[in-house]
């Protein structure tokens, strides 16, 4: 289990910029624990040139899950890949982003899968500031805050996991993943059937979660409990619940700019999470003006 | 476990017809295991007045459970009838204490929720949540009733758009759905967003009275903001999950359910706790389980029908 920061500057004006924030986020995942897949086309994330255009990712990177339904199943396998770029306009910088069980030879996912989502950036202006940046995870998940302070169409969230078990213990059929892209709104959830690969469930805007929708000056704080909901998957019935996402109220978290951590019993153990900032959090994670995105932070 | 069906019609404009639902709903209230109080202020329900003013009751039962925890956690129901913003629409209150008796003309100490409240502090407005938008006759209405001594999940005319009332009690479970004696749980609708209620009332803990948790506007579950939730021949629904601080174990007595994916007033089976249960979806046209800031607009009610 990781959890680190990055601080990065949120530009793609010279070279260095670019190679700066995207070579951060590139090391950091493969700080949590993921190993780059082989895939053709793979450039030097510390040597690329920055975008030319707007919509243009000079570089990606394939990432694969480390754990034993990974290296021991191919039915089972979680591919990411990360393509690195420009949004809206050349100098603003943006990630797209690809979830499959399977991958070809020249680096493009197949199969059942999530497809050139644009989860980060790409909208905002840039600036010389840098903004703190969250990774948190293991071999087998990931979850990524990018940006957090920056102004609501800046930021950015995905988390990669498995489907879980009654237990808490991964479940080899299933990949869920959460991403979207502050600001515009675009939370999704979606989970993946990937042994056998099945065509997915509709796609949910935010994610599905137990909320309090009550009362929103007023937080939820009673006796020693506070709400906390992780995400949870569908697949015709409701899923175990998310090891990388959740939803919580704003009156009970609320930091502005550095969100804040809090720990809680799931599956029977003690995790740490972090309560992203409102400007993080301005994603639809469900139609209700006080919920607020938080991700698992050890 | 019964579960009864009754036509009871929806009557608030002459004297017979109001004698008639109350008392209608006073006979399955108690064949579905509730026990009536004889509190010295109880009604007769076949004597019951005509509402004469708006916003108003004419009477009122108090029911309490019978079941092993009642002795040591009693639970009382307090159930108000009579009429709305017109004295012809029908209308109830109800109000849920946990382990207080009444003060013998019905009024509740303690820790106590229901219909009746706002918020923790805002009690009993004088317009009731659970009320008819209508104002005539209709005579082929719908009324479900299940209970077993230990819960009572009441669903009024349901065939009557924006004029049935719903509402449920139980116990708070446990995490392996065995009822506790911390508290009740409370539920209602009457068919908008801004009538749903639910919370609990919990009974005194060592001596000492426990106050109740935020009323919540909403019934608490998980939702989805897709029109159907149908995946392979699966349909997915929530039970309700009372919110005290945390998310408290699952209440027994009703699901939520997406519009589209059950047949309106087609029982089905939900398996809970390892054992089969049957609930009875209130439809589309009935109440609702949206609120102001649910994640869908398509969200209704399967009260427990068993």
């Amino acid at each position: 289990m990781t959890a680190t920061t990055i601080s990065v500057v949120y530009d793609n004006s010279t070279d260095a910029a670019f190679r700066s924030w995207a070579s951060g986020v590139h090391n950091a995942i493969l700080s949590l624990g993921w190993i780059t897949a082989s895939a053709a086309g793979q450039l030097n994330i510390n040597t690329v040139t920055k975008p030319s255009a707007s919509g243009h990712f000079p570089v990606y990177a394939v990432y694969q899950m480390n754990d034993a339904l990974q290296t021991t199943s191919t039915s089972s396998s979680v591919y990411m890949r990360l393509e690195y770029g420009a949004g809206n306009a050349q100098t603003l910088p943006q990630i797209a982003f690809w979830v499959s069980p399977s991958i070809d030879s020249s680096g493009s996912l197949t199969g059942t899968s999530i497809s050139n989502r644009r989860v980060i950036g790409g909208v905002q202006s840039p600036g010389a500031l840098a903004y703190v940046s969250y990774f948190s995870g293991d071999i087998n998940r990931v979850a990524v805050c990018m940006w957090q302070a920056q102004s609501s169409n800046g930021a950015g969230f995905f988390s990669v996991e498995r489907g879980h078990n009654d237990d808490g213990t991964d479940n080899a059929n299933i990949i869920y993943v959460v991403s979207g892209q502050a600001g515009n709104g675009t939370l999704q959830s979606q989970t993946l059937i990937v042994n056998p690969v099945a065509a997915s469930p509709t796609a949910e805007v935010g994610f599905p979660c137990i909320f309090s929708t009550t009362l929103q000056s007023a937080p939820t704080h009673f006796e020693l409990g506070f709400l906390f909901s992780a995400a949870v998957p569908l697949r015709g019935f409701f899923l175990n619940p998310s090891f990388c996402a959740g939803a919580y109220r704003t009156e009970d978290f609320y930091t502005a700019g550095n969100g804040g951590i809090f720990y809680i019993t799931h599956y029977g153990a003690q995790q740490r999470w972090l309560a992203l900032s409102s400007t993080a959090s301005s994603f639809t994670v469900i139609q209700s003006s006080n919920a607020r995105l938080c991700m698992r932070f050890d | 476990m019964p579960a009864f069906t009754a036509i009871i019609p929806h009557d608030n404009t002459t004297l017979a017809g109001f004698q008639n639902w109350v008392s209608g709903t006073s006979t399955y209230l108690s064949m579905s295991g509730l026990v009536r109080l004889q509190d010295y202020r109880t009604l007769v329900t076949t004597s019951i007045g005509l509402p004469s003013v708006a916003n108003s009751a004419s009477g009122f039962e108090i029911y309490t459970f019978n079941d092993g925890l009642q002795a040591t956690a009693p639970a009382y129901i307090k159930i108000e009838y009579g009429g709305g913003s017109t004295t012809t629409k029908p209308a109830i209150w109800v109000t849920v204490s946990a382990g207080s008796a009444t003060d013998g003309s019905g009024s509740f100490f303690g820790n106590y929720t229901g219909s009746n409240f706002n918020n923790q502090t805002s009690l009993r407005p004088t317009t009731p949540l659970l009320a008819s938008t209508q104002t005539t006759q209709i005579l082929s209405t719908s009324c479900y009733f299940s209970g077993d001594g230990t819960r009572i999940q009441v669903s009024l005319f349901t065939d009557v758009t924006l004029g049935t009332i719903f509402f449920g009690v139980e116990r708070t479970k446990d995490t392996s759905g065995n009822d506790t004696s911390e508290g009740l749980v409370y539920y209602s609708n009457s068919g908008t967003a801004a009538s749903t209620r639910s919370g609990i009332a919990f009974f005194p803990s060592g001596g000492m009275a426990k106050p109740a948790p935020q009323l919540e506007t909403a019934f608490n579950g998980y939702f989805t903001g897709n029109s159907s939730t149908s995946y392979g021949g699966l349909i997915a629904s929530s039970f309700l999950y009372p919110i005290a601080g945390n998310i408290r174990p699952p209440a027994h007595g009703m699901l939520l359910y997406v519009g589209a994916d059950f047949a309106t007033r087609a029982p089905v089976s939900q398996s809970l706790f390892s054992s089969n249960r049957v609930f009875l979806p209130l439809g589309t046209g009935s109440v609702t389980a949206q609120s102001a800031n649910a994640a869908n607009n398509n969200l209704h009610i399967a009260m427990r029908f068993d």
